[in-house]
Parts: C-alpha cells; structure tokens; sequence
C-alpha cells in the first residue's frame, strides 16, 4: 500500500459557513491523503463537517483555506473530467425515469453517441433489479432504490467513488446487504472510494482506513489503519479483530458528540 | 371500477347540474327571453353550428396566440428568475404591479399602441396569461431536487444538462397547473379584447351584440361555446401531460 501514490490530497483545507448568525466554522485544517485504490471512510458525529469534506474533495463547494488536489489537478478540473461519482443519502433518482434509464443518467452526461447498455443490464442483474429495470422509482422499496443509486454510481467506471452517509436511511438487515454489495462491486471495480459514515461497525467491515473527526469544528483527531483481511462480508463483524477496531474507534470518538 | 367513477362521477354531475336548470325553469315558467334552458341553447347552437363554430375559431385563435406568446415570454424570463435570485427579487415587484392593475385598463391602451383589429387582442391575452405561467415555471424550476442537481453536477454537467435532464422535467406539474389557469384568462382576455378592438368577429363579439339586442339565445349560446373551448384546452392539456417526462399521470 505504501508504495501507490496519493490520488487525493486534501492539505491544511478550513471551511466556514456564514449563516444568520454570522460565520459558523464546518472544517478546521484537515490534512488527508488518500491513495489510489483505497477505502477510506470519514467517521464522526453529526455536524461535524464529513459531508462538507466529501463536497470539498468533490469540487462542489470551493475551498476557503488550504488546498485540495485529486489526480494532480483541481478537484474542479477532476470533477469536469468525470472523476467523480457521488452516492448521496438519498437516491436522489428523477421519479420520471425508470430504474434503468436513472442507472444510465450520468454515462449520458457528455456523452457522445447511446451509452452502453449491457453494462447497465450487468450491473442490473449484479444487484438483483434485472426485473425492475423498467419499473419506476415510486414502485421500489428504499434499499432497491438505493441500490439503483449504487448501479449508477459505478456504470460511469470513475476513478473515485465518493459516499455520502449512503446507507442512513434504511433499516438494519438491509444495510447489511447493501454493506455486502457495495464491498462486491468495489472489489471488482479497483475504485478509490471514500465513505462518509457515523456508523462505527460500517466504517470498520468497508475500510482501510478510518479518519475519526471531532465534533464541530470538525477537526481530524485519528486515522485508524483497519487490517481484517480481504474481501470482507458482514459475517466478519463477529470476529475479535472486528470488535477491537470497533472498540479502539469507539474510544476514540468518545466525547466528540456536541452535548 | 376505479376508472369507471373516473369518468362516470363527473358526467353524473353535469347532467345533474344541467337537468335542475332545465326543469327548474320549466316549473316556475322562467321566460327565454330571461334565462333559456340549457335545451334552448343547445338546439340554437346546434342550428347556427356554422355561425357559432367560425365564432369559435376567431376566438380560439386568438386565446391560442396569446397563450403561446405569454409561454415564451414566461420561458424567457423564468430561466433567469430561478437561477438568480436578485434578478427575480427585481422582476417579481414589477409584474405583480402589472397584474393587480385591472386588465381592462390596458385593453385601450393596446389598441392606441397596435391599432384595431387582432394584435391588441393577442396582446390583451397575453398579458392576462403571462402571470400564471411565469410564477409556476419559477416555483417548478425551483423544485428541482437539489440532491439530484448535486448528483449531476458532480459529474461536470452543464447548466444546459441540468435544465435538460432535471429542471425541466420538474417543472412540467406546476407549468400544466399555471396553463390550467392560463387557459381559462386567456379566454377573457379573448373577449375582452373583442370588444374593445372594434373587429366584427369573434364570440365575446356575438356577446356584445346579443346583449345590446336583448338575445338571451345567442349571449347564452357563446357563453357555453366559449365553456366548450375551454373545456376541451383543459381535457387536451391532462392528455398532454400524461404523456411528458416528469408529468402527472393521475
């Protein structure tokens, strides 16, 4: 691992939001690299400025302080040359589309000429949707959307999968499928990915790394190295590495929550 | 048995409506002359079809122009609005302004600019439409999931892109529920405008001259004609939209 480069370096970056009532600080001079290939979750209370990260890093929101570089360049320019694929909270799928042609929206983004629909068809059936590829969105369960969601997100075969809190939403056993799949379909797409969680136990089964924030400001007080092997499934999280990374994190994250 | 009462309720409620109308007339002997029954209007329609369906075409264009004239200009300036906000903050006073001025002040002031004839009248229906249109396609444009938006632009969409895939498609339900409303002003504007742009067509004309002449038949057989142009925009309008990306189906 220490010999791959860094495909995202995010250097002494802080961030303030004005609001009504006056500047309120997000960011607190983060400093994270993060290597080609690998999974790094960003764990920490609500608040905490993990999804202000995941903009920053992303080229959605500018930067204030500091710098961010993804691949050499900006985080803009990565963003223009499709570097990027976002999975929101939410689906976040235009209810007009159907499931396929939502899986397609992005790989229709600049493009020239039909995109290619056996991929979309594989990936479909990857994750169990080949039926409902005509279905629209409102005929769907939540973690069948989110799933859609997911579809879409690795059909455009970026280099960096950005995750924002993706799994929040739904209940138990169905983030632990989803927990699966992702890991799935990440092994075989040799991706970056970084994943914005407060979960403990899904920061530890996904990731290389966890970089544990404080509370606002977010402020980055560890970065665990996770070492369960790979590939991981959710049937590890009852193994004694497992529940010592989760309690190490734990221990850590003790006292960030804001009161 | 659901799309049976879909269509079954309304038409009970109109022969219902219709049926007290006739009948209540005919109890209490209500002269023609004051109110005809709905009998009455129907079989003068039927036999002065071709008078009443050129009157109708006359008016009906006219609404249509205007409307399609409003639609570009509500386009026009609605793209702007959504996506700055101080350009809507200074554009919402002043069309507000215009739309709580009567609109039967403007009428003369069309036919002094643009002469006699159809253009005050298209200008007339225009302006009566415009309003609707242009604070629904804002509200619509501004609908827009910004999950989505984000999605998109993560991917380096173009703003062009966005409105393509994204905010166009949202829009389309508050742009169907403004021209909803815009098709029945476009019609008073229509017959506003006829009787202020001195043309000797048109059904809001038929309604001057059968007022002036105490002809209850032919004000009564204009109104429903004007009732079943409208009627018929609207029916044409929900087909329309079932059938758009983004559309309600209901």
């Amino acid at each position: 691992m220490t010999a791959r480069p860094s495909l995202i370096d995010v250097r002494l970056v802080s961030h303030s939001f004005t609001t009504e009532h006056g500047r309120v600080p997000a960011l607190d001079t983060i400093e994270l690299s993060i290597k080609q290939g690998e999974f790094v979750s960003i764990l920490g209370p609500s608040g905490c400025g993990k999804s202000t990260l995941l903009r920053l890093i992303a080229g959605l929101l500018p930067h204030q302080t500091g710098d961010v570089v993804v691949d050499g360049g900006s985080a803009n320019a990565a963003r223009a040359s499709k570097t990027f694929a976002l999975v929101p909270q939410q689906p976040a799928l235009l209810p007009w589309r159907t499931v396929s042609a939502n899986a397609r929206l992005l790989l229709d983004i600049n493009s020239k000429g039909p995109s290619q629909d056996s991929r979309i068809d594989d990936l479909l059936d990857e994750v169990g949707l080949r039926e409902f590829a005509n279905a629209l969105p409102h005929q769907l369960s939540g973690g069948m959307l989110q799933r859609v969601a997911l579809v879409r997100a690795f059909a455009m075969q970026a280099p960096v999968l950005l995750l924002d809190e993706p799994f929040a939403s739904l209940d138990e056993l169905t983030r632990a499928d989803m927990r699966d799949l992702l890991l799935r379909l990440w092994e075989r797409h040799q991706s970056t990915a970084v994943f914005v969680t407060h979960s403990i136990s899904e920061a530890v089964l996904l990731s290389d790394r966890v970089v544990v924030m404080s509370g606002r400001p977010g402020k980055i007080i560890a970065i665990a190295t996770i070492d369960l092997p790979r590939p991981r499934r959710a049937a590890m999280e009852d193994s004694d590495e497992f529940t010592s990374s989760v309690k190490q994190l734990r221990t850590l994250l003790r006292g960030t929550a804001p009161s | 048995m659901k799309r049976l009462s879909h269509w079954v309720a309304p038409l009970v409620g109109i022969a219902t409506f219709f049926g007290l109308w006739e009948v209540l007339l005919r109890a209490f002997r209500v002269s023609a002359f004051i109110l005809p029954r709905p009998s009455r209007i129907l079989s003068e329609l039927f036999n002065e079809r071709g008078f009443f369906w050129r009157e109708s075409i006359v008016t009906g264009r006219e609404a249509l122009a205007g409307l399609v004239l409003a639609l570009i200009l509500a386009f026009a300036l609605a793209v702007p609005m959504a996506r700055w906000r101080p350009v809507e903050r200074a554009i919402q006073p002043i069309v507000t302004l215009i739309q709580v001025i009567p609109i039967v002040c403007y009428a003369p002031a069309f036919v002094i600019w643009l002469g006699i004839g159809n253009p005050p009248i298209v200008a007339v229906v225009a302006l009566i439409s415009f309003v609707p249109l242009l604070f629904n396609l804002v509200a619509g444009f501004r609908s827009a999931d910004p999950t989505i938006r984000e999605v998109l632009e993560s991917v380096g969409a173009s703003r062009k892109e966005i409105l393509r895939t994204l905010e166009l498609p949202s829009a389309v339900p508050s742009l169907f529920a403004g021209l909803r409303v815009s098709v029945g002003l476009a019609l008073v504007g229509a017959v506003l405008g006829e009787w202020f742009a001195v043309v000797s067509h048109g059904l809001g004309v038929q309604i001057k001259i059968g007022g002036s002449h105490n002809a209850a038949p032919l004000v009564w057989g204009a109104a429903f004609a004007l009732g079943a142009i409208g009627g018929l925009s609207l029916l044409t309008l929900s087909v329309i939209e079932r059938r758009i990306p983004g559309g309600r189906r209901a």
